[in-house]
């Protein structure tokens, strides 16, 4: 088991800890609803944990006894996670998630705090979702042999199809191996996981601002790092005014959004008044079910866009 | 000359004993003192540097309870619970024995809620606490005011007429 992985699984207890141990396959993903089955995704496919080991999702018999996670232990363990400092991680927990050592991503879930549009912070915890960071080095090799890294390049995937770790490695690659300049903007800290100022991935070198909203890294950047790419994570319709800013200073943005197919992304406002900017020269869509492999390629000026 | 010398030795031994209980009513205010002083500062550290609430433990400098926070902050490291390394440090530590019962289980209260909510809820119960902790440190210091010299002197009567009886 990765090391890094130990002090999360015990933070859930003894019991599980010892469970999670005995499990040999690759984990991505582990689903922990209070009071409800744990679900673990392994090898990419999903497990429900029982406590004589794991059965595939469905194939449950009714005298398997499941393992489950109360709401308090969820609590306890929810505050271990956070070292007992929930307010230090009380950005990313309004964010939906907090980033732990090695880079490992806790999404959570719980009942909202609000005040008008802005999360002001997260109680009782009823679900997290632990995803695995893993790094692939030279993952990118195939993509950027057959995308070319002149211009931009806009990856479109659903989730978990590598769309981040995709970027992590096309940076480390352009910066060490192509000697571009690049800035990587990591609004929620999911391409670097930067902790106490340390990257928890080899990000070769590149200029990392971590936590920076998108609109102010980008402009940060180009004023003071004059990168040659600019690389950011999950580009939403807000991002307009910051990637326009990119085409006017010429600085070439690697960016990804979620999206399945070139007929949906022509179909959504926010994809297609971001291709509008011209900032992307090609579209690249991930296949599903699989990590980091290139389904699509599209050339921006054979895309007759509205 | 022996049996003056006997005498003496123990008219001194009432009066330190006095001395003793009443040393404890100021450690008393004293430990109160040096909890709200943490407070203070966590409330300071939490605002604008953020730091973990075990580091906030292992750098308490105050001479009284820097020993029962390293603990704390030790057994944070060795993966106990807050509550639990709280719990523990405090059993581990006798000096918390001259604070009032309802006074521990005040502070072990306070300790355990560190880090249990957001900047805006800590740094309300923070100073919650603090107010808190003002009362009960007057309440500390105005014992202490009427009882310090009252135990030094019982004490110093008691060892005298002790004298006097066996004489």
């Amino acid at each position: 088991m990765d090391k890094t992985l130990e002090p999360i699984f015990k933070s859930f207890g003894n019991t599980f800890y010892a469970y999670m141990s005995g499990i040999n396959e690759e984990i991505n993903e582990i689903r922990i609803r209070s009071d409800k089955p744990i679900i673990i995704y392994a090898s990419g496919k999903p497990y429900i944990a029982v406590k004589s080991g794991l059965l595939p999702l469905g194939s449950i018999g009714r005298s398997e006894e499941v393992l489950s996670i109360t709401f308090q232990s969820l609590r306890k363990a929810f505050e271990k996670l956070c070292e007992f400092s929930v307010y230090k991680y009380q950005n990313d927990i309004n964010n939906g998630f907090i980033t732990l050592d090695g880079g490992h991503r806790v999404g959570l879930c719980g009942t909202a705090v609000s005040s008008s549009l802005d999360i002001k912070s997260v109680i009782d915890i009823t679900a997290l979702n632990i995803r695995v960071a893993r790094e692939y080095l030279g993952c990118s090799d195939i993509f950027l042999d057959r995308v070319e890294p002149c211009g931009g390049i806009l990856i479109c995937g659903v989730p978990s199809t590598g769309k981040t770790t995709l970027l992590r490695d096309i940076s480390r690659k352009l910066s060490i191996d192509f000697c571009k300049k690049i800035s990587v903007v990591d609004e929620r800290c999911e391409i670097s996981s930067m902790i106490n100022g340390r990257s928890m991935f080899d990000m070769g070198l590149c200029d990392i601002y971590c936590g920076y909203p998108k609109e102010k890294a980008i402009i940060q950047a180009i004023r003071t790092m004059s990168p040659d790419y600019i690389v950011c994570d999950e580009l939403t319709g807000n991002d307009l005014e910051s990637v326009k800013q990119t085409v006017n200073y010429g600085v070439g943005l690697i960016a990804s959004v979620h999206c399945d197919c070139i007929g949906n992304a022509l179909k959504n406002p926010s994809i297609v008044n971001l291709l509008n900017t011209r900032a992307f020269r090609k579209i690249v869509f991930l296949k599903s079910d699989c990590f980091g492999v290139i389904d699509e390629i599209y050339d921006l000026e054979e895309l007759a866009l509205d | 000359m022996i049996k003056y010398m006997g005498l003496i030795l123990l008219v001194s031994a009432f009066a330190s004993a006095g001395l003793c209980l009443s040393s404890r009513l100021s450690k008393r205010v004293h430990i109160l003192e040096e909890f709200k002083q943490l407070m203070n500062k966590a409330l300071v550290d939490m605002r604008y540097r953020m730091p973990l609430v075990q580091e906030i433990f292992s750098t308490v400098t105050a001479t009284e309870i820097s020993v029962l926070m390293s603990d704390i902050s030790d057994k944070l490291q060795n993966g106990l619970s807050l509550e639990e390394s709280v719990e523990a440090a405090f059993s581990e530590n006798t000096l918390m024995n001259v604070l009032m019962p309802d006074e521990i289980i005040f502070i072990k209260n306070a300790l355990s809620s560190f880090g249990t909510s957001d900047l805006e809820g800590q740094t309300a119960m923070l100073k919650n606490s603090i107010n808190q902790l003002d009362v009960y440190i007057q309440n500390a210091v105005e014992f202490q005011k009427n009882n310090s010299k009252v135990y030094l002197a019982v004490s110093l009567y008691a060892g005298l007429a002790l004298a006097i009886f066996l004489i």
